[in-house]
Parts: C-alpha cells; structure tokens; sequence
C-alpha cells in the first residue's frame, strides 16, 4: 500500500473515531477525511505522450477538511499519481521508444482554504497551494542521473459531497493544479517547452465526518 | 575487368592521378531518347566504346580510349543539352595510415564510454545490417590461384585466404566485389578488416580486440582495390611489371556508388565510407541520396590532408547537405583534434581516429587486420593474406566507423531512421573545443551510452 494511500485510510479512521458526536451548530469544528481515487491530465501533454503513450495518470490518496467557522473549511489532502513509460527520441515530431523503462512518480501535497454549500448536496470550492513532489527513475541510471524534485504552486478545488448517512458522503472532487517542477530544461519535456507538473484531476471521494 | 580498363586503372595508380582515363561517368536529363543520348556522347573526340559501357542505377559509365583526359571529356559533355551533369570516374583514395604492430588498447571505446553503453544494448542484433564498403573484408577461407609478376616473368601463385578470426563467419553476408572479380570478396589490404573491426569485430570472445555492433551483421562491399588486386588484375590481363607500392588504394566513383547503391538495395541499415577525394563526385551524391531515401545511415570520413592543404573531401563534404548522412573527423587520446583530421564547416561529429602525436603507438586504434609483413609490396612478391594481427592504425578512416558501429546499436534500439539517428548522435554529442558547432570538433564527440539513453520526461 501507497503512503499517501495509507494515510488517507488512516486519517479517515481517525476521523470516524475521534468525532462521531453531530456538529450542526455553527462556530463548531467539524473534520471530515476522506479517500478519492481517479484520474489526472497532466498539463506536460506531449512529454507524457512520448514517454508513456498517454497524458493520465492514475492518482489515489486522501485527505481532511476541517470546518473551521460557518462553512469556511480548510482542506488537506496527499496524492499519489504513477507513470510508466520509456526512454526516448524525439526526431522532428517523430517520437522513437528506446526500450528503457521509466517510471514517474508524483506526490501533491494540497493545502487549501474554501466555502462549503450546506445541505444534501454540498458543493464546495477552495483555491490554496499544491506542492508536488516529483521523482523520475529509470534503467541504466547512473549515480545523480535519476530527478527527484519538487515545484509549489497554485491549486483549485472544486466538487460536490452527497451526504448517504450521518457520517458518510460521496462526491466527485476536480482539482486543478499549476506547478511548475523540474520540466523544461533537458529531458524531453525541454523539447516540447513544457514545464508544468500539475494537471487537471477528476476523482470519486468518500468521506467520513460532519 | 577488361584489359584496357586494368590498363588504364594501372596508368591512374602509377601517375598517381584523381580518374580513371578515358572513363566518363554521365547522367542524361530524364526522358532524353536513346538516340539523343548517343548523340550527346558523339561530341567526344572519339567513340564510346559500347562493349565497355554500364549503367549504375540511371548513371552511364562511358569508356572511350580517344580521350583520355576526362576532366576534359566530363566538361564537353556538360554542355550538352541532353545531359544533367557528367564527371570523371574520380579515384578515392582510402583514408587510414598504417603503422607498425605493438600495443592493443582500445581506449577510444571508453572515450565514447562504450562499456556503458553495451550494458543498455549489448551490441545491436542480426536484424541490423552494416555494409563496409572498403577493400573488402576476406568471407572465404581458401586459396585461389592468381597471376603474378615474380619480376622476370608470370607464375600463377596460390595465394592463401582466411575469414578473420574475430569475426564469426554466421554474421558475414556474402557481399559483393565492384572491382576485382566475380568471386568471394578478397581483402587484399586489410583497410576494409581493419574499418569493420571497429564497427563489428567479435566482443567478449576471449579473443583479440573488441568491436562496436558485435550482434549486427557485416555486409563486405569491395569498392576499392589496392597494390596486390591491381598486381594480380595486371597480370591476369598479361602486362609485366610492377605498379606502384608506394600507392594505399583507391576506389573508383562508378563502384563506390554502385556498392552504395546495392547496400541499400540489400537492406543495409548503416553504412560506413572511409574514403574520399578533392573532386566532386556527383554520382556518389546521387547514390547517397538513394540510400538514404531507403532507409541506410552513412558514416564518411572527413580526411587526413590536414597538413597538405586541408581541402575539403568528398564525399565528406556532401554530408551536410544530407539528413541521414554523418562527416566524421578524428580525435586523438586526449581529446583533441588529430593533427591529420581535416577541419571545415562540413564537419559535424568526431570520433576516437588515433593520433601518434598524442601518446605514440598506445594512441592509434588497434584492430584485427592483415599481417603487413605478409603483404608488404616493397619486399614481397608472393603475398599471404590468411595471417591476421592487432593492427594500429590512425585516421578519420578509424573514426568513421565508431560512428557507423553507433548507428547500428542505435537502429537497434529503436532510433530507426538515418535522420533520426545523425539528430540523436548530435544532441548526445560531448561538445569540446569552441563552444558549440565549430570547424575543428563539429558537433562534438560521440557519446555511445548517453545516445543510446536517450531522454526521459525531466532529463
């Protein structure tokens, strides 16, 4: 299991524990966690095409938003988003694979602050920061050859929880983060100018809380 | 060969001189008749002999006797309307310095961090074809009973052949011989051993020296001959005497181009030219072209004239113009320029040629090749071409062919066109001397494993 999945699983336990009580009154905190899973299209298109056939990723994790006054809350949450792919050249459009596997690796941590719609249906939306850890490994890495780095930027969030008992919610949750990483200087994502590793986000998240 | 066209190649390599008298290479403008042909041809002073004509692809190789100078053949011809352009039968001249045995070092694959690089691709595969076109590279082993001049007299001499012992004969194709025989391509200079050893020679065969593409296979290509095909043609055609020893060998335009042309036809994936000239070829231009259209990668040498007047060489010099197609100048052991390698704005990547300059004998390029005591024409009248040794040799005909070696891991790899694969080996290359492109280094040094890695997302 995945840290930030594991994470996610046990900030929902905690959560599910530590405050079963109702908090409808406003000026209560009231703490949520939840797991979402889905899929991110990477800005970076063209580099995550060459590389990896594909522009989505995978991307799992969970988080915590607490309700701090009213309906303001503030929301954390950790991800985890996996490409494989391979080495390769890129020769005026034409994109040669070398058999080399790659694999990338991405780690949002998202911190943000927003407003929730109180009710059945509760949409909320929130901008704050992602900071995204990146490591890119592959074959025949020497020494110092593998990246690992990370970029901070902005982060929008956006969705709709649909509460189905007292305590659990399903929604779907968009994220859009702009963070600008390691990409752009060599690598092929130099040869495409892109140097966004954020992305746009489409997840399915159950939650458990107030 | 005919006994006037052997008379005449004898007449080019004693006089030392750039073509093949007499001999006419010509391209008509399409859709110009027969008739019109022949009548463009009958401008020259005398006739074309039509026994001796050919065709290479849609190149005329004329022969004629009544004019032997065919630089002035070639410039009557070009002002006929009919035709597209013509040009003597240039001779190339090989583009190595032989020295004396001694040392096996093979350090210029660890300048280009080959080891490294065989871990990602351990030596390409069959599927890749190189073709040297050389003075052959020997595929019989066997004696063949040859005509030769003992100094007072003809002897038919049984002169013994080996396939070297470095290269496995599963990954010989049979090739094909433009210029001495019919037969099993012959190395009789070992220039064409010693090239292919480079790019192919046997790896990790407790044996000998180790070669780049060692998992590809070689297709010989005999386009140039040297002092003993042109003594045993001279003989065979009965004319006394001995030509020139002090000559390495030459190759004419009309089977050079034709070699490239059935290289490409034959499936070559790479091929390596460590020859060139002063003259213009526009019938090797042609012929690159061709080959490059279907899909071969090709590696040239830039020259060793540096000290003579550095004039550019071709078909070296053709290499910019073509998108698939490599000039590829000398680097000495520490990296700089061999005082040989020719420089200019056509060059565009170098590689490990060997320097004598620059730390003697441990400093020039070792590979399998004929045994020089064995073939020397200044004391030998009866050769031996089955003995091989570590043979140091340096020029940018050495250099070549770590390119053209390259090339085929990386059509392995997966690199599968000649214009991605001379872009790749460009974006890889260790840029040294003045920043960027420049005259003496191109593009800068091969680097094999940094090509063959390629890029990932951020690096």
């Amino acid at each position: 299991m995945s840290r930030p999945t594991a994470l996610a699983i046990a900030i929902c336990t905690l959560v599910a524990l530590v405050l079963p009580q109702p908090a409808d009154a406003q000026g209560t905190l009231r703490l949520r966690g939840y797991f979402v899973g889905g899929s991110t299209w990477l800005t970076a298109t063209d580099s995550f095409d060459a590389v990896a056939g594909s522009h989505r990723a995978s991307s799992i994790g969970g988080g915590a938003a607490l309700t701090i006054w009213k309906d303001a809350f503030v929301d954390v949450a950790v991800l985890r988003m996996k490409v494989d792919g391979q080495r390769v050249f890129v020769d005026q459009g034409t994109v040669f694979d070398l058999n080399i596997p790659l694999h990338v690796t991405m780690i949002p941590f998202d911190v943000a602050g927003g407003w929730r719609m109180a009710g059945r249906v509760s949409p909320y939306g929130a901008v704050g920061v992602s900071r995204i850890s990146y490591s890119e490994r592959s074959d025949f890495a020497a020494p110092g050859e593998d990246v690992n780095s990370s970029g901070t930027g902005l982060l929008v969030l956006v969705g709709a929880d649909v509460t189905f008992s007292r305590l659990w919610h399903v929604g779907a949750d968009l994220r859009y983060r702009s963070v600008e990483g390691p990409l752009g200087q060599t690598g092929v994502s130099a040869f495409f100018d892109e140097r966004s590793i954020g992305g746009f986000a489409a997840s399915v998240r159950v939650s458990v809380g107030h | 060969m005919t006994r006037s066209t052997i008379e005449r190649v004898v007449l080019a390599w004693n006089e030392d001189l750039p073509y093949i008298p007499g001999e006419v290479l010509v391209k008509f403008r399409s859709g110009t008749t027969t008739a019109s042909q022949s009548g463009a041809l009958s401008i020259l002073r005398g006739p074309v002999d039509a026994a001796e004509t050919e065709w290479i692809g849609d190149v005329l190789l004329a022969r004629t006797t009544s004019e032997p100078d065919a630089e002035a053949a070639a410039a009557a011809l070009r002002r006929q309307p009919e035709v597209e352009w013509a040009q003597p039968n240039y001779l190339r001249r090989l583009h190595a310095t032989p020295n004396d045995p001694s040392f096996s070092r093979q350090w210029n694959f660890e300048m280009i961090d080959m080891t490294r690089a065989w871990d990602i691709n351990p030596g390409a595969n069959a599927n890749v074809v190189v073709a040297i076109i050389d003075t052959g590279i020997t595929t019989a082993a066997a004696s063949y009973p040859f005509p030769l001049w003992t100094g007072s007299r003809f002897e038919t001499v049984n002169l013994p052949f080996a396939v070297s012992p470095d290269l496995a004969a599963s990954r010989i194709m049979p090739g094909r011989d433009f210029v001495f025989w019919s037969g099993p391509v012959l190395d009789m200079v070992g220039h064409g051993t010693h090239v292919a050893g480079t790019a192919l020679e046997e790896t990790n065969n407790n044996l000998g020296l180790s070669g780049i593409a060692y998992g590809a296979r070689l297709l010989p290509l005999k386009a140039c001959f040297g002092y003993w095909d042109l003594q045993v043609l001279r003989s065979a055609a009965g004319i006394p005497g001995f030509v020139n020893p002090n000559e390495t060998g030459s190759c004419p335009d009309s089977a050079v181009a034709e070699a490239i042309r059935f290289a490409a036809d034959n499936g070559a994936r790479v091929i390596n030219l460590s020859l060139g000239g002063s003259s213009p070829s526009a019938i090797t231009l042609d012929a690159m072209n061709y080959a490059v259209g279907r899909g071969s990668f090709i590696a040239i040498s830039m020259g060793n004239n540096f000290e003579r007047g550095n004039v550019p060489q071709y078909p070296a010099a053709y290499a910019p113009q073509i998108n698939g197609a490599v000039s590829v100048g000398a680097v000495g052991r520490s990296q700089r320029r061999a005082y040989y390698s020719g420089t200019g704005d056509h060059l565009e990547l170098v590689a490990p040629g060997g320097d004598l300059r620059d730390g003697g004998l441990p400093g020039v390029i070792y590979q399998m090749g004929l045994d020089e005591f064995d073939i020397d024409p200044f004391v030998i009248i009866r050769p031996r071409f089955d003995h091989y040794f570590e043979e140091p040799q340096e020029g940018t005909s050495s250099a070549a062919p770590h390119v053209s070696g390259l090339a085929a891991l990386l059509y392995s790899q997966g690199i599968t066109t000649p214009a991605a694969i001379e872009a790749a080996m460009k974006r890889f290359a260790k840029d040294i001397g003045a920043a960027g492109k420049d005259s003496e280094y191109g593009n800068g040094l091969i680097d094999a494993r940094a090509t063959l890695r390629g890029l990932g997302v951020a690096r």
